[in-house]
């Protein structure tokens, strides 16, 4: 089996989603729906970026307060969904969006299903192109205010509780 | 180590509560695969109307369904025109419930 090392510094998840940005950007001048692919790739590497940043996991405590399932080791998550094997049913990146960033966690959710149907499927279908910039730009956004860091936010909003 | 409920409950329970928080009204059909071997399932799910607020309504029920079967099914998602677009399963081991 290959392996290849994933991103581990906020830096690093920053210029990859970039890059996926710019690669969305070319697609999308030629008119071709692979956009969406690389779109989600670059909410994925920003969300990594937030986690990898979030100062929660420096503390197990908060970390506890917010979700007993949540461990240090979820910071470094790289697959997108959990697990369920003989110990349990470990987390994935979707689970700790909804988890930690309830306010994105839609759009996250749809950004990739969208990205799901462009590669698995024939297409979009029924969620539109707009939806898939409209979810990008909420993604986008909340990491640009400084909004993705579950130590400042409120643990009220969070269903996972 | 985990007793889990086997996939054709398992299928038709998430497919229930599904049904139930998404609404029949909005629904034009709801299907459920379940792999028996690993417990990883696809909610495909049809609604009347696929503007942008009813999709993310739909997805803030389905988060509901993947919170009450957190420990027993690894759930994604899929939004379809009808459930004959839904994707298929042919493997014996998959089980599925269908609404429509």
């Amino acid at each position: 089996m290959i392996t290849r090392p994933s991103l581990r510094t906020t830096r690093e998840c920053l210029e990859r989603a970039e890059t996926a940005r710019t690669s969305a950007g070319v697609l999308i001048a030629a008119g071709d729906d692979w956009f969406v692919s690389p779109l989600f790739y670059s909410a994925y590497h920003l969300v990594r970026a937030a986690l990898i940043d979030d100062p929660i996991f420096d503390s197990p405590e908060l970390l506890r307060a917010r979700d007993a399932r949540l461990t240090p080791e979820c910071r470094f998550l790289t697959r997108h969904q959990g697990r369920l094997d003989a110990e349990g049913r470990s987390l994935g990146i979707n689970d700790v969006v909804g988890i930690l960033y309830p306010a994105i966690a839609v759009e996250y959710a749809r950004l990739h299903m969208a990205s799901r149907a462009i590669r698995y499927g024939d297409g979009l279908g029924v969620i539109t192109a707009q939806s898939v910039h409209d979810d990008y730009a909420v993604i986008r956004d909340a990491w640009d205010s400084g909004l993705l860091s579950a130590a400042e936010t409120d643990t009220t909003t969070n269903d996972w509780n | 180590m985990n007793v889990r409920p086997e996939s054709a409950d398992l299928a038709a329970s998430i497919g229930t509560l599904s049904v139930d928080l998404v609404g029949r009204d909005n629904l034009r059909g709801l299907q459920v695969f379940i792999d028996n071997l690993n417990h990883v399932g696809t909610i495909s799910v049809a609604l009347y109307d696929n503007t942008d607020s009813a999709q993310k309504n739909a997805l803030v029920e389905l988060a509901d369904v993947e919170r009450a079967f957190f420990d027993d099914a690894i759930l994604s998602f899929s939004f379809v025109r009808d459930i004959d677009h839904a994707p298929q399963s042919l493997e014996p081991s998959v089980r599925h419930f269908s609404y429509a």
